[in-house]
C-alpha cells in the first residue's frame, strides 16, 4: 500500500520538500485506474468467440480466454470495430488508439492524434507523478516504433513505451519506497536542480525568439515544468519493491515472456503505489521481430516467431483468409495455445490486482482493462473486424457479460474507446476520426 | 580517416595554447564574434540590410533577376538525431554506438528530410529521455574531461583550469564561444559542488551544457542590426550552416578558425571551405544523406517479406541492400564523376558477398566493390533497396513503384486514391492466370481509376523485371513478364528497368525534381523554393554537366543561404 509522506533527505532536498506546490493524494477508493492492454496483430477473432451461447448474455468463454472465466461476469467481449486509418501491411499500430491517419508520407508510420489512453489519462491522472506509464518490447536493443509506440499526445507527438526492465525499476521504482537505492534523494535532487537551470537557459534562447520559433522553446520549457511537477510527485509515493529475474532484453534476438510478465508486475505495482492510474502495454510485434523463444508451455513449441513463424505460414497455406486457415488444426492449436497463455497472463494480473489495497477496496475493483488487437483479424489489411474486451467495471457504468459481433465495417473503434472514456467517467463527446466517431456503443453503458 | 578525430585532435591543441592563457578572453576582443557581423546598415530592394563594411562582414551578390534575394526568416533548427550524435562525439570521449537512439523514440520527423526537422515534438517524455541520455554521455566526459581540456586531469580544481574547461565545453557543444555563458556555468558547477561534491558537480555542469537550447538547435538569427530587415548569419553560424549540410555533422576546425578571422563571410573563403568539405567522403556525409533521404533506399532495413514467398529475405539480406545503395552512392560521389544522371543510371552496382546473391553474383571478394550489372539494369532507381520496399509482403508492387517515380523522382504530385478505390480493385472479376500488368489495365479502364494511374502505372510495368526482393525474372509463372511501356510525358517507350532507369537519368524532370530536393534539404524547407533558383540549380546539374557539389556550392554562395530576414516563419 502507498504511504504518503516526504522523502527522508536534508539541506538541498529539505529545501526543494519545503517549495513543494504539487502535492499528489493518496489512492483512494474512489479512484479508477485504466489499463489498456495491445497485442500485435495475431488475435483472430474466431479464436475468441464465445462457446454455449444462447443470447448475448449467456455463453461461456472460448478455451483461449478460459483462464479468464472468473471474469467473465465483469467483461464484454466485442468484435467487429473498423478503423479507417489502421491502413499497412501489418495494421498500423499507431492508428489504433488515435483513429487518425498517420501524419507520415508512408501510411503506416507515425501516430496521428491523441491516443485513448493519453486522453483519459488527462482526465484521470491529476494528481499523480504520471499521467500514464507505457511499457513495450523492444527488438534486438532497439524500439520497433510502430509496435512499442502506440501511444500519444497528438499528431507527431509519440509517448513512447518504457522497454527494458532495468531502466523500468531505476526510472520508476528505485527512487522512492524501499526499493530506493542509498543515493535516490541525492539522485532527485540533483534532477531537480538540473531542470531548475534548464529554465533559465531555455528563457535565454526563448528571449531571442519570435512566433513559431518561439513555441518550440515554450514547448521546451513546459516539458521541464511538467518534469518538475512529475518529479515533486514522485517523491512523495512509495512503490513496493519490484525486480527483474528474467534474461537481459534486448540483446539478442529473443523476446521473452519473462519481459511481458515483467511489464504486468510493473503495471500492477505502480497502480498500487500511485505512481500512474493508467498503464498502457504493448506486447508482440511485427517488422523484422526477431524469432520468438519457445513459449513457457507444452505442447506448443512455436519455433519462431508467433507472426513470422506461425502466421506467415497459415497466411500461406490459405492467402491471408480468415476462414481458411482455421482448416489448418495444427496451425490453430499452436495459436490457441499462444492465446491461452496470453489469457493466463491476463488473469494473474487481474487477480494479483484484487489483492491490493487502494483506500479501503482493492486496486482490482478500481480498475478497467481494454485488451485489444491492433492490426485486427487477418494478419494483413485486417482493420476492418478489430476484436475488444473490456475486463473490469469500477463505477458500474458498464453493461458487462456481454458478447456482441458487429456488423462489418459498420462501428468504428473510436465509439469503443468513447465507450471506455464514459465507463472511466471521462466523458469525451467525440475521439479520434470526427467522420466516424457517433458516439458511445449502443447498449454497452448502463 | 577519421575526419572528426583528426579535427579535433587539432583543435584541441589550438585550444589548448589559447586556453591556458585566458579562456575566457579569447574570443571577446575579437569584434567579428560579437556583434561584429552587425556592419551598417544600407538600403537594397529587400530593405534595410547588412552590407560590406570591412573584413567580417557579409556582402550581398548582386541579383538582377531578382532569384536569389535572402528570404528565409530568423529561426532556429533541431539537429537531427545524426547530427547530435556527430556533436556529441566532439565533446565527449569514448562515445559507443548512437547516443540518440536512447531518445529518438519520442521523436517525430515531421518532414521529408531529418536536417530540416526544426518542428521536432519536444514533450516531457520526450525531454526525459534526453536528460537521461545527456546523464550517460555527462559520465563519460567525467571519467576523461582531459579530452575537453588536458589541464582537467592534472589540475582539476584549479580555477583557471575549470574556466577552461567550460570555456572549451560551451565552444564545443554550442559551436561557438560562448563566453556570456561561462561565468553562469561555473556559478551552477560551485553551488552544486557544495551541495554534492565537485564530481558531481562537474557531470550536472556537463548535463546542463547537453541539454541546453545551445547546444539541441543551431541558431541562423544572424547578429541583427538594429533596424535591418536582412541581417548576415554571423560567422559561426554560417559554419555550422556549411558543416552540418555538407557533413551532416558540426563545423570541423578549419571552420571554426575561418569563423573565428572573420573570414567566413567571405564569399570565396565560404566557396573554398565547401569544396574543401566535399572532396572527400569523410566530410561529405551530407550530402550522402541528402540522398539517403530523397530516394529512402535506406528504409529497407525495416522492411520484412512473407516467409513463404521470400524465405532468403533476411535482417541481413536487408542490411546488405541498405548497404549497396549507400555504398553505390558515395562510390558515385567520391570516385566517379560526382553526378546526379550516374547515380540514376549508371551501368554498375556496388556489392558485398550477401548483397549480390540478389544478383545471382558472387562477389569478387570481402567487402563492397563495383560490379557491372546485366544490360536490363542500370543506376540506383532499379536497386533491390528500393524495388523490395516498392513492393507487397509477397510481390512486386506496379502502383508502387509508379507512385514512387512520379512523386519521389519526379516530383509529381498525385492524388490520392479516392476513398473505397481499393476495394474495387481487388473484386476485379478474372479467373484467367494474369499478370499484375494485366490487372491493372484492367483496372486502368474505368475511367476513375484510369485518369490517375496512366501517370504513373507505366513506370512499375517497366520495372515488373525485378521482382518483389528485386531479383530479376523474365517469366511471372508461366506467364512472360512484358515491360514494354511508352512514357510519352518522358518522350520515350522502354523495354525494361535499365531503360527505364536511363531515360530517367537523362531528363530535366528528374533532374529539375532532385534540385527541389537538393534545395529543400538545403535550406530546411519547401516553402523558401523559388522557381528560377531552381532552373539555375537545374542547369549546374544538367545542362553545365556538373556534380551534385557543384550545385550544394552554388546553393551555399547565394544571398539565399547567407542571409535572413526579419518576418514570421513560414511552416
Amino acid at each position: 500500500m502507498r504511504q504518503v509522506g516526504v522523502a527522508s533527505g536534508a539541506g538541498l532536498l529539505g529545501a526543494i520538500a519545503a517549495q513543494l506546490s504539487v502535492r499528489a493524494a493518496a489512492p483512494s477508493a474512489t479512484d479508477r485506474c485504466l489499463v489498456v492492454n495491445v497485442h500485435g496483430n495475431a488475435w483472430w477473432p474466431r479464436l475468441l468467440r464465445p462457446v454455449n451461447m444462447s443470447s448475448a448474455t449467456e455463453w461461456t468463454f472460448a478455451q483461449t480466454l478460459d483462464p479468464l472465466s472468473a471474469y467473465s461476469a465483469q467483461s464484454s467481449l466485442l468484435e467487429g470495430f473498423y478503423n479507417p486509418h489502421g491502413v499497412g501491411l501489418h495494421g498500423n499500430y499507431g492508428a489504433t488508439l488515435c483513429v487518425q491517419p498517420a501524419p507520415e508520407r508512408t501510411a503506416n508510420e507515425g501516430i496521428g492524434g491523441i491516443t485513448i489512453d493519453r486522453a483519459i489519462a488527462l482526465g484521470l491522472g491529476a494528481d499523480v507523478p504520471f499521467k500514464s506509464i507505457n511499457f513495450g518490447h523492444s527488438y534486438g536493443g532497439r524500439h520497433v516504433p510502430a509496435v512499442s509506440n502506440v501511444s500519444a499526445d497528438g499528431a507527431n507527438q509519440p509517448y513512447p513505451a518504457m522497454s527494458d526492465p532495468a531502466a523500468i525499476i531505476d526510472q520508476l521504482f528505485a527512487l522512492t519506497g524501499p526499493t530506493a537505492g542509498p543515493n535516490a534523494a541525492q539522485r532527485l535532487a540533483k534532477k531537480r536542480r538540473l531542470l531548475d537551470v534548464m529554465t533559465d537557459d531555455i528563457s535565454r534562447m526563448q528571449g531571442r525568439l519570435a512566433g513559431e520559433e518561439r513555441a518550440i522553446m515554450d514547448q521546451y520549457l513546459n516539458s521541464v515544468v511538467e518534469l518538475e511537477q512529475q518529479l515533486d510527485r514522485l517523491r512523495q509515493v512509495q512503490c513496493a519493491a519490484l525486480e527483474y529475474t528474467g534474461p537481459t532484453p534486448g540483446y539478442s534476438d529473443e523476446i521473452n515472456p519473462h519481459q511481458s510478465k515483467f511489464y504486468y508486475d510493473a503495471a500492477q505495482a505502480a497502480l498500487a503505489c500511485g505512481l500512474t492510474r493508467v498503464v498502457t502495454i504493448a506486447h508482440e510485434g511485427v517488422g523484422d521481430e526477431p524469432l520468438q523463444p519457445r513459449y513457457p508451455f507444452e505442447p506448443v513449441s512455436v519455433p519462431e516467431s508467433l507472426h513470422d513463424g506461425v502466421q506467415h505460414e497459415m497466411n500461406g497455406l490459405k492467402n491471408d483468409s480468415d476462414e481458411g486457415w482455421a482448416d489448418a488444426a495444427s496451425f490453430a492449436s499452436k495459436v490457441s495455445s499462444v492465446y491461452r497463455w496470453r489469457s493466463q497472463q491476463v488473469a494473474e494480473f487481474l487477480d494479483g490486482l484484487q489483492t491490493l489495497d487502494m483506500g479501503g477496496v482493492t486496486v482490482g475493483a478500481r480498475t478497467l482493462m481494454m485488451w485489444l488487437n491492433t492490426g485486427g483479424g487477418r494478419h494483413h489489411q485486417g482493420h476492418e473486424e478489430i476484436p475488444l474486451m473490456f475486463i473490469g467495471n469500477p463505477d458500474g457504468r458498464l453493461n458487462t457479460g456481454r458478447y456482441e459481433k458487429l456488423e462489418t465495417n459498420t462501428v468504428c473503434v473510436s465509439d469503443a474507446f468513447l465507450t471506455l472514456a464514459h465507463a472511466m467517467q471521462v466523458p469525451l463527446e467525440t475521439f479520434g476520426d470526427p467522420a466516424h466517431s457517433v458516439g458511445p456503443l449502443a447498449g454497452a453503458l448502463a | 580517416m577519421d575526419w572528426s578525430r583528426l579535427c579535433f585532435a587539432t583543435a584541441i591543441g589550438a585550444v589548448t595554447a589559447l586556453a591556458c592563457d585566458s579562456p575566457a578572453e579569447r574570443f571577446k576582443s575579437d569584434s567579428m564574434t560579437r556583434g561584429g557581423d552587425a556592419g551598417t546598415p544600407g538600403n537594397t530592394a529587400g530593405g534595410n540590410v547588412a552590407t560590406d563594411g570591412g573584413v567580417g562582414h557579409a556582402v550581398l551578390v548582386p541579383d538582377p533577376k531578382g532569384c536569389d534575394a535572402p528570404r528565409i526568416p530568423l529561426r532556429i533548427r533541431r539537429l537531427s538525431p545524426t547530427q547530435y550524435d556527430r556533436t556529441v562525439r566532439t565533446v565527449v570521449p569514448g562515445v559507443t554506438g548512437s547516443p540518440s537512439s536512447g531518445f529518438v523514440n519520442s521523436l517525430t520527423q515531421t518532414g521529408r528530410f531529418s536536417g530540416a526537422a526544426n518542428t521536432l515534438s519536444l514533450g516531457a517524455s520526450h525531454v526525459d529521455q534526453l536528460l537521461e541520455v545527456s546523464s550517460q554521455l555527462a559520465d563519460l566526459l567525467a571519467k576523461s574531461p582531459g579530452y575537453v581540456a588536458p589541464c582537467m586531469e592534472s589540475a582539476p580544481r584549479v580555477d583557471e583550469c575549470l574556466q577552461t574547461f567550460f570555456a572549451e565545453l560551451l565552444l564545443r557543444a554550442f559551436r561557438r564561444p560562448a563566453d556570456e555563458q561561462i561565468a553562469g556555468l561555473r556559478r551552477f558547477y560551485d553551488e552544486s559542488a557544495v551541495s554534492f561534491g565537485s564530481e558531481d558537480a562537474l557531470r550536472l555542469s556537463v548535463q546542463r551544457v547537453l541539454v541546453s537550447p545551445d547546444f539541441l538547435f543551431r541558431t541562423e538569427l544572424g547578429d541583427e542590426p538594429a533596424g535591418a530587415n536582412v541581417v548576415p548569419l554571423g560567422h559561426y553560424e554560417l559554419a555550422s550552416a556549411v558543416s552540418y549540410l555538407i557533413s551532416d555533422g558540426p563545423p570541423d576546425a578549419p571552420l571554426l578558425a575561418a569563423a573565428q578571422t572573420g573570414k567566413l563571410s567571405q564569399q570565396r573563403e565560404l566557396a573554398l571551405h565547401t569544396e574543401r568539405l566535399l572532396r572527400a567522403r569523410a566530410t561529405g556525409a551530407g550530402v550522402e544523406n541528402l540522398f539517403r533521404e530523397t530516394y529512402g533506399y535506406s528504409k529497407i532495413r525495416g522492411v520484412t517479406k512473407d516467409r513463404v514467398a521470400f524465405p532468403q529475405f533476411t535482417g541481413e539480406l536487408a542490411d546488405a541492400m541498405a548497404r549497396e545503395s549507400e555504398e553505390f552512392v558515395a562510390h558515385v560521389l567520391w570516385q566517379d564523376d560526382g553526378r546526379l544522371p550516374t547515380v540514376l543510371g549508371a551501368p554498375y552496382t556496388v556489392l558485398n558477398t550477401l548483397a549480390a546473391t540478389v544478383y545471382g553474383k558472387s562477389a569478387p571478394r570481402a567487402g563492397f566493390f563495383p560490379v557491372q550489372l546485366a544490360k536490363q539494369r542500370a543506376g540506383l532507381l532499379n536497386h533491390p533497396s528500393l524495388m523490395a520496399q516498392l513492393a507487397t509482403s509477397a510481390e512486386s508492387s506496379i502502383v508502387q513503384r509508379g507512385l514512387y517515380m512520379a512523386r519521389q523522382v519526379l516530383c509529381r504530385e498525385v492524388p490520392k486514391a479516392p476513398p473505397g478505390v481499393a476495394n474495387a480493385f481487388v473484386t476485379i472479376n478474372d479467373t484467367r492466370p494474369i499478370t499484375q500488368r494485366q490487372r491493372l489495365e484492367q483496372h486502368r479502364a474505368e475511367p476513375l481509376c484510369g485518369s490517375c494511374h496512366d501517370g504513373f502505372d507505366p513506370f512499375g510495368v517497366a520495372l515488373e523485371n525485378l521482382d518483389g526482393i528485386g531479383r530479376f525474372r523474365s517469366k511471372l509463372g508461366d506467364l512472360p513478364v512484358d515491360t514494354a511501356v511508352a512514357l510519352p510525358e518522358l518522350q520515350a517507350t522502354v523495354a525494361n528497368p535499365a531503360e527505364l532507369a536511363t531515360t530517367l537519368a537523362a531528363s530535366p524532370e528528374a533532374t529539375e525534381c532532385f534540385a527541389r530536393r537538393l534545395h529543400e534539404y538545403t535550406f530546411g524547407g519547401e516553402s523558401f523554393t523559388q522557381p528560377c533558383q531552381l532552373d539555375a540549380l537545374s542547369d549546374v546539374l544538367l545542362v553545365n554537366d556538373g556534380t551534385v557539389g557543384d550545385g550544394v556550392l552554388n546553393l551555399v554562395q547565394s544571398n539565399t543561404f547567407r542571409f535572413r530576414v526579419n518576418g514570421k516563419v513560414p511552416r
